[in-house]
């Protein structure tokens, strides 16, 4: 079957006071249909930057990336943009909903960024419904707990039914409580066939995934290598 | 349930109201610029017309006053304050005398009182219509025949329409037209026959003593059209030369025009540097706000970028709003622009001394649309650097930015 997502020894070179230095060294990975890969590292260890490689938001030095055989590199911004709407549902980390636009329209946002088909406004009120916000749909952004935001973050990065959901630290500010929310939320997306990339430094994440990756000083390896 | 559509326009919109405080400067701003832009020009060409409508309205090359008046003329006839002052009896012989007169006409003057014999006080002016040249030609165009004994025309701006009965000295004269407005003293100033306006001075005379009671032929000024060719300056030099002696005074009409021409020309280099200044102003005042609230809301971007959101709609969506935030302040500086200019027209023609004449309503249509695309326009300008900058931001440095 083919990956989802392929990341083809990929690097990522920048500078440091005028040294040059790998964020992302030769890092390789695949993620196949209604797979759940975590990945884990410490703060710096260039996991956030693998991740938006792997989203199509920051082209690679070298190597290369696809998702769902469709290459990453080499595209101009309105066709990598388009790809990211259609097929990846991205969750940010923080609060990343947009403080003007109330719940169901934040959900509704990549739905509305580019023509689609269907009733984006009742699949958005579906999502919320799905993980037990649909109350707070006509709610501002600021008056949400995190774990309630966190949900319609879920929630939108869903809408246009992505081939892969990719999560940057989506419990990095939520209490225990949340977080296993949170986590549970995943869990049952992925039981339902969504296929799944997160990005953690929380160790406890570990166990609502399938595979686990290390990432430590921009090499990528299978396991945790973080385990004491 | 409720239907949600989440169009460019109406993220902008939203925007704008779920930041009152931003949206609030940002609106301001675009909304001096418009005001000064619109009012500035409305004044500017307003006191430009109102020149020009005195040089074509004034129609005379040379204006004969009793000598030691001449000082007076222009507060008559750019305000038409009521006044009386009348040449020796000879004059209209004496200034037959002198060649190249193609036509002239002489104008009595009576003021009216503030008193219960009068409507309002205003001044009258008497004409002679077998030599008028300056309000016969419009009577000649809408009346369409001769202004007789007990009849008046007011002008533009004396209260009055056609058929009304208006008091002056205890006499009840009938109103048969209104003159178009000239932006001068004449829009100030009732209009009558020679005879009607003797035959009021000498009720007159009930109130006050009064000259013209006496001698019904008085005049007071009289207003000269020179043959094609004959220079107009010289021969008003000519005329006082020969006349100034006897208390007579000629002047030449150019002068009135090339003094507000020139008066004029400074006002307008002030409005146009004012609104020059302004414009600069607003340009980097908008510029900065705009700048401002992208750079605070620079993960908001990051994220639009990261759901999907190309370079160019990102730009697109910062365009739309700063275009909402444009077109709110420049339609209300442009509404505020036009009830300044409408409450604030009489105090300006006061202060600054010189014609005023509103523009067509075509012409104020144009005007006020023009300031408001400019306006629109500055704001767009304003807001553009911020957004191309904004949105050529990395999505990761963007988003990493809380």
């Amino acid at each position: 079957m083919e990956p989802v997502l392929k990341l083809k020894d990929i690097c990522k070179e920048y500078r440091r006071g005028g040294t040059p230095f790998f964020a992302v060294d030769h890092a390789s990975l695949e993620v196949e249909p209604g797979g759940y890969v975590n990945i884990i590292g410490r703060s710096g260890s260039g996991k956030s930057t693998l991740l938006n490689i792997a989203a199509g938001m920051l082209p690679p030095t070298s190597g290369a990336a696809e998702l769902g055989g469709v290459p990453l590199t080499g595209k101009d911004d309105a066709e990598l943009s388009r790809i990211r709407n259609d097929g990846i549902g991205f969750i940010p980390q923080g609060a990343s909903a947009l403080p003007t636009l109330t719940v169901l329209e934040n959900v509704m946002l990549p739905f509305c960024l580019y023509p689609h088909d269907g009733d984006g406004c009742g699949y958005a009120r579906l999502l919320l419904d799905r993980f037990g916000v649909a109350d707070l749909a006509d709610a501002w952004p600021g008056e949400l707990s995190g774990g309630e935001l966190r949900r319609v973050l879920i929630a939108r990065a869903l809408i246009n039914r992505p081939q892969i959901v990719i999560a940057d630290e989506p419990t990095s500010d939520l209490d225990v409580r949340s977080t296993r929310d949170v986590m549970e939320a995943f869990a049952k997306l992925n039981a339902d066939g969504t296929t799944l990339l997160i990005v953690s430094h929380d160790l406890d994440a570990l166990k609502y995934g399938k595979r686990v990756y290390t990432m430590s000083e921009g090499r990528l390896a299978e396991g945790n290598r973080l385990a004491p | 349930m409720g239907h949600v559509r989440l169009t460019a326009a109406a993220v902008a919109k939203r925007s704008i109201q779920r930041r009152p405080w931003r949206s609030f400067c940002l609106i301001f701003a675009v909304l001096l610029f418009s005001f000064a832009l619109f009012a500035g020009s409305v004044l500017t060409l307003s006191l430009s017309s109102g020149a020009e409508s005195m040089a074509n309205r004034l129609g005379a090359d040379v204006m004969i006053v009793p000598a030691g008046y001449d000082p007076h003329i222009d507060s008559i006839l750019l305000s038409g304050k009521p006044s009386n002052f009348y040449l020796p009896a000879d004059t209209l012989e004496r200034l037959s005398r002198f060649e190249g007169i193609e036509r002239m006409s002489p104008q009595t003057f009576l003021a009216t009182l503030s008193a219960s014999c009068c409507s309002y006080p205003v001044q009258l002016m008497g004409i002679d219509f077998d030599s008028d040249f300056l309000v016969k030609p419009w009577l000649d165009a809408t009346l369409r025949r001769e202004l007789k004994d007990g009849e008046l025309i007011v002008g533009y701006r004396v209260t009055g329409e056609p058929g009304d009965k208006i008091k002056f000295f205890g006499k009840e004269l009938t109103v048969v037209g209104r003159l178009e407005q000239t932006g001068m003293g004449f829009d100030a100033a009732v209009f009558l026959n020679r005879p009607t306006i003797a035959m009021l001075a000498k009720e007159a005379e009930r109130i006050i003593k009064h000259p013209l009671a006496a001698d019904g032929s008085l005049i007071s000024t009289v207003m000269i059209k020179l043959k094609p060719g004959e220079d107009s300056v010289q021969t008003a030099r000519e005329m006082n030369s020969a006349l100034n002696g006897d208390g007579i005074y000629a002047l030449f009409s150019k002068k009135f025009v090339n003094s507000i021409s020139a008066s004029l020309k400074t006002v307008s280099w002030m409005v146009r540097g004012g609104l020059l200044f302004l414009w600069l102003l607003a340009l980097v005042v908008i510029a900065l706000l705009f700048a401002m609230s992208l750079a605070e809301r620079r993960r908001e971007m990051g994220v639009l970028r990261a759901l999907g959101a190309s370079r160019s709609k990102l730009i697109r969506m910062a365009l739309t709003e700063a275009f909402l935030v444009s077109l709110y302040g420049a339609s209300l500086g442009v509404a505020l622009g036009a009830a300044a200019v409408a409450a604030g027209s009489p105090f300006v023609t006061e202060a600054l001394r010189m014609p005023f004449l509103l523009p067509a309503w075509p012409t104020l249509i144009f005007l006020a649309l023009g300031a408001a695309a400019a306006s629109l326009l500055t704001g767009l300008s304003a807001a553009l650097f911020s957004a191309v900058r904004a949105a050529k931001s990395a999505i990761s440095d963007a988003m990493r930015e809380a």
